[in-house]
């Protein structure tokens, strides 16, 4: 009896320190303005995501603070990754998204970095981004088993981008010949290029050819021959993933590597030191936006998928990614032609 | 299709999408006089507000205020010296001369007119050229990019002037520039010294301001004297800028040449405004009668050349944006993104279902190009009393904004370092009489040289010079280059022949700055060389390899031109017979044009004071660095501003506090309460956390 009276005080008092802990946040939150960093170009989708966030996500925050939006791009998101974990507030007034590859290019180690993700507080995703790879219409080969014999010419952006590192994957892993030309700018400059016969494929996600040429899929344009991510993207049922068509474990192991990059897609972090109330706090009002109506209508409009994901799942990846063995990181830095960092 | 115009144009006389129009114009104009800002800040900054707005108020708001910073950055151009956006660096050269001899109101007037017309042609050209769009599009390939980026790169010899070796010193040091970061293709990190902030190399905005504010606010500050010179009264009178109005009408044949040439280079991705206007000027000096001996002096012709293209930009990188979703400049991105966002796809669409939305955009270009034009002719006269200000309160001032402009280039400190280096470099340059444009020139076509030029050699091999458009242009590009020597051959069979023997003799006195100078750029294409050397894939050191060895034959020329070879035959070679000298006419022949860029006389200021005087100011420049370092750089502005004004200035504590208070205010709600600036961490703030805990006062 005693007992179980001790243990309703102590439920009691949990119960009313938890409320104190929203009160407190509330009280914080109340009247602020909060800062979204956004470590990308200020027109790209992390920004059109960052922005649906931050006309929506307020409601459901307790003292319904108003979020702006301060775009730092620059060196693949590494500047305002870096921003985020010396510079900024530790209060909650201030949170980022980061280009998707920032996490994984951490442990691959090709660059620098001057910041720890391990220790960031993440608040949840709004949706991984799966990227493929795709061949024009008039490539003389048509599916991976064609490409195999002949030399087929691939527009990417640059060596560090995704556009470069799966058909990079493809050429060392399934003897491809892709001949991948690097240079051009963006996704409109990669379309524009196969249209003017420069070059016969591209890669980047699906969703930049649904939101910026929609016509190559009613047409039949482009036809993808193999997406990225742990289970095959449901606008494309019949394209196999990485992952399925390894051929050892190694191969495999790679490609799980690689399709975690992708799942971060448009995720939100806080820095290490903000006080756990608020953390729990912005997860909870995220998870409720993302079921928001207005939400869903916006990205649909935009089409942007919204495909969301808790903070607690986006830890779990980051465990995945510290653990993975320096063997498959050897391997994956190999095979996607990552320069090891000099002495 | 012209049911469609029509429909566009009553759709947006709507009162409602008008007033939007005028209100995007207003913030546009205001952004484009504050140097570092522009239509870039502006419309990321309210793109948000236009989610629940139509698509065709949207735009017309957008585009109201992205089409006519172009015409408001005229201002601090011709005024101060100081380009209000990187489209209007070119303006400088003869604006602010004119400014200084108190003809600002005709050079405002010519700027525009010439503007407004500029624009206005772009919209027009966008607007019939409708159909032909994607066909245009898809025959302008890597090639034909490539070509028109070495013809612009190709004037930089004519913006090389009088000193054709310095100009091409400057153009490779522009290119290593450009080639600083992150090399997209081949993935080395170039040159980056173990820094972020140079992973992706250096941004035009703080170059811009450092190669042409620093050295200009430098100058008169050395000289202490206020912007027009002689007493001459800087009032912008009505009859003034209807001087510059007639001169930009009776020069038409001039400013439809560079607005065509605004519209072409803008829809290119990726040329756009830090370079057309020097294309423009750089055209306008080749071909115009005279402009050898008065273009950089003031001559009309030089402010109408580069306005006139800045504005049309606009309505041609419309063109990549709506054909293909290529945004031709970073505002069109921004007006992509907004596209997106109400549903719009660029590309096929936009010319046949919602054509009427491509209209729409025509139709603001042109509408804001007028109304912007008209409101800057209203308020010329009140900008230009500004320029009657004393130096000792104006310098500060125009340095603090200069300082918080280039702060917006990334966010990072190094965007202030950079502005001092450049504003060293440019200071040293000007003084010594090498030439900036082409530096800035090569510095923004550089990357895009270089990554034209490998997709071009991947496809097409040799084949791609002989493809119908590249060729054409390449020819265009070769006469443009050989002309001068072509005449000059010419011209000297006709003069009286005199040749001097070549006697190599060193010349001590020529161990001077100037030479210093060459010296030092010698070193560093070697350090470049030396860099590229360290197991670089071949794409990456490709370009760097060979742009340095070329700076290394060119420096080491110049120094051993300087060193040993007599002025006397230098002379000869350009042509010059002993009876000009004599004469007194120590200018040179129609055929090698004169120096292309500003140059300013101190009098008999002696040299010593002179000295001391540069030695203050790049002081009171490093102790706005160390004081933003410290406690901020926007507490630093304050510091900064009181202690230049009451120290070097001496004026009395009311003026300066009646100055610095409102000018901190007006700086605090701009850069920190309305554009949410990021600063960068100061030491005070690392030992008080607490300073940067409230959003209204995170600064240090």
């Amino acid at each position: 009896m005693k007992m179980l009276k001790s243990l309703g005080i102590i439920g009691l008092g949990g119960l009313a320190a938890l409320a104190m802990m929203g009160e407190a946040s509330a009280q914080f939150f109340k009247g602020k303005t909060l800062s979204l960093v956004v470590g990308a170009s200020n027109h790209g989708t992390y920004a059109a995501y960052s922005r649906i966030l931050a006309q929506h996500m307020p409601k459901y925050i307790p003292g319904n603070p108003k979020i702006i939006l301060v775009i730092k791009g620059g060196s693949g998101g590494r500047i305002a990754a870096n921003y985020m974990h010396n510079v900024a507030p530790k209060d909650g007034s201030m949170f980022s998204i980061v280009l998707q590859t920032v996490p994984v290019n951490q442990f691959l180690g090709g660059k620098k970095a001057r910041f720890d993700v391990r220790q960031w507080h993440w608040i949840g995703n709004m949706s991984p981004l799966i990227n493929m790879l795709a061949l024009w219409h008039k490539s003389p080969a048509q599916s991976m088993a064609e490409a195999k014999k002949m030399s087929v010419k691939i527009a990417a952006t640059g060596k560090s981008s995704p556009t470069f590192i799966y058909p990079t994957l493809t050429n060392t892993y399934f003897g491809t010949k892709f001949n991948i030309i690097t240079g051009y700018k963006g996704v409109g400059g990669l379309n524009q290029a196969m249209e003017q016969g420069e070059v016969m494929g591209r890669g980047a996600s699906w969703l930049s050819v649904m939101t910026k040429a929609p016509h190559y899929i009613s047409k039949k344009l482009l036809k993808p021959i193999v997406v990225d991510g742990f289970k095959r993207d449901p606008d494309l049922p019949n394209t196999p993933t990485f992952i399925e068509l390894a051929k050892n474990d190694e191969q495999k192991k790679v490609f799980e590597l690689v399709a975690i990059s992708s799942t971060f897609g448009r995720s939100f972090f806080y820095p290490a030191g903000v006080p756990a109330d608020r953390i729990a706090t912005m997860q909870k009002a995220f998870d409720a936006t993302m079921k928001d109506a207005a939400v869903i209508a916006a990205m649909k409009k935009q089409k942007l998928p919204l495909n969301p994901m808790t903070g607690a799942e986006l830890h779990g990846l980051i465990k995945k990614i510290s653990g993975t063995n320096p063997a498959t990181l050897a391997a994956a830095r190999k095979a996607m032609g990552v320069k090891s960092k000099k002495k | 299709m012209l049911d469609m115009a029509i429909k566009a144009a009553i759709a947006l006389s709507d009162p409602l999408r008008i007033s939007f129009l005028g209100l995007g114009v207003i913030i546009g104009l205001t952004l484009g006089v504050i140097p570092g800002l522009g239509g870039l800040v502006g419309l990321s900054l309210l793109l948000p507000f236009t989610f629940a707005m139509d698509p065709i108020t949207a735009f017309a708001f957008l585009m109201g205020l992205s089409s006519v910073a172009a015409t408001s950055d005229t201002i601090p151009a011709v005024l101060f010296g100081v380009p209000g956006t990187v489209a209007s660096a070119a303006t400088i050269l003869d604006g602010f001369p004119m400014a200084r001899k108190g003809e600002a109101g005709r050079a405002f007037g010519a700027a525009f007119t010439a503007s407004v017309i500029g624009g206005l042609f772009g919209a027009v050209l966008l607007g019939i050229s409708i159909p032909a769009l994607r066909p245009f599009m898809l025959a302008i390939a890597s090639p034909e990019l490539l070509a028109i980026c070495i013809f612009g790169l190709s004037l930089a010899a004519v913006l090389a002037g009088r000193s054709p070796m310095k100009g091409l010193v400057a153009v490779c040091l522009g290119l290593i520039f450009a080639a600083t970061g992150e090399d997209q293709g081949g993935g080395e990190l170039r040159w980056t010294f173990d820094t972020l902030y140079l992973y992706d190399g250096f941004k035009t905005v703080p170059i811009a301001l450092g190669l042409f504010a620093i050295p200009e606010v430098a100058d008169m500050v050395i000289q202490r004297s206020t912007i027009t010179q002689g007493g001459k009264a800087a009032v912008v009178t009505r009859a003034s800028q209807w001087q510059g109005v007639k001169d930009a009408f009776k020069n038409w044949f001039l400013v439809l040449r560079c607005s065509s040439i605004g519209a072409g280079l803008g829809a290119v991705p990726g040329v756009g405004a830090p370079i057309l206007d020097w294309v423009a000027y750089g055209h306008a000096a080749r071909t115009e009668k005279g402009a050898a001996e008065t273009f950089g002096k003031g001559d009309v012709r030089g402010v109408i050349a580069s306005e006139s293209s800045n504005n049309a930009k606009e309505g041609g990188s419309l063109v990549p944006t709506i054909a293909f979703g290529v945004p031709g400049t970073a505002s069109m991105a921004l007006i992509l993104g907004a596209l997106v966002i109400h549903g719009i796809v660029p590309g096929p669409d936009m010319l046949s279902k919602n054509l009427d939305v491509t209209y729409a955009l025509v139709w603001s270009v042109a509408i804001a190009n007028i109304i912007g034009a008209g409101i800057c002719f209203m308020f010329a006269n009140q900008f230009a009393k500004v320029a009657t200000i004393r130096i000792g309160i104006l310098a500060p001032v125009i340095l603090a904004i200069v300082f918080l402009g280039a702060f917006q280039g990334k966010h990072h400190w190094g965007d202030i370092y950079t502005l001092l280096a450049f504003g060293a470099l440019g200071f040293a340059m000007k003084r010594l009489r090498w030439p900036r444009p082409p530096l800035i020139l090569g510095f923004v076509l550089g990357e895009l040289i270089e990554s034209y030029m490998f997709i071009s050699a991947n496809v097409f091999g040799w084949s791609w010079m002989t493809r119908p458009i590249t060729a054409i242009i390449l020819l265009v590009t070769v006469y443009g280059l050989t002309r001068p020597l072509i005449r000059h051959y010419f011209s000297k069979s006709k003069r009286e022949q005199t040749k001097v023997a070549l006697k190599l003799k060193f010349d001590r006195a020529k161990l001077n700055t100037d030479f210093l100078l060459a010296l030092l750029l010698l070193a560093a294409f070697c350090g470049v060389i030396y860099e590229s050397l360290d197991d670089w894939e071949f794409r990456s050191r490709l370009m760097p390899q060979v742009i340095g060895t070329t700076g290394i034959i060119f420096s080491t020329l110049l120094i051993f031109m300087q060193l040993f070879v007599p002025s006397n035959f230098i002379a000869a070679l350009k042509g010059q017979t002993p009876k000009d000298r004599i004469a007194g006419q120590e200018q040179e022949p129609e055929s090698v044009s004169g120096h292309m860029d500003l140059v300013t006389d101190f009098g008999d200021l002696k040299l010593s004071a002179i000295r001391l005087r540069t030695a203050v100011y790049f002081g009171w420049c490093l102790l706005y660095l160390g004081a933003g370092a410290l406690i901020g750089l926007l507490p630093a502005m304050f510091v900064f501003l009181v202690g230049y004004m009451r120290i070097d200035s001496k004026e009395k504590w009311s003026t300066v506090l009646l100055i610095a208070i409102p000018m901190w205010i007006l700086a605090y709600i701009l850069f920190h309460q309305v554009l949410h600036v990021p600063w960068p961490q100061s030491i005070i703030g690392d030992i008080f956390p607490v300073l940067r805990t409230n959003s209204d006062y995170n600064f240090f």
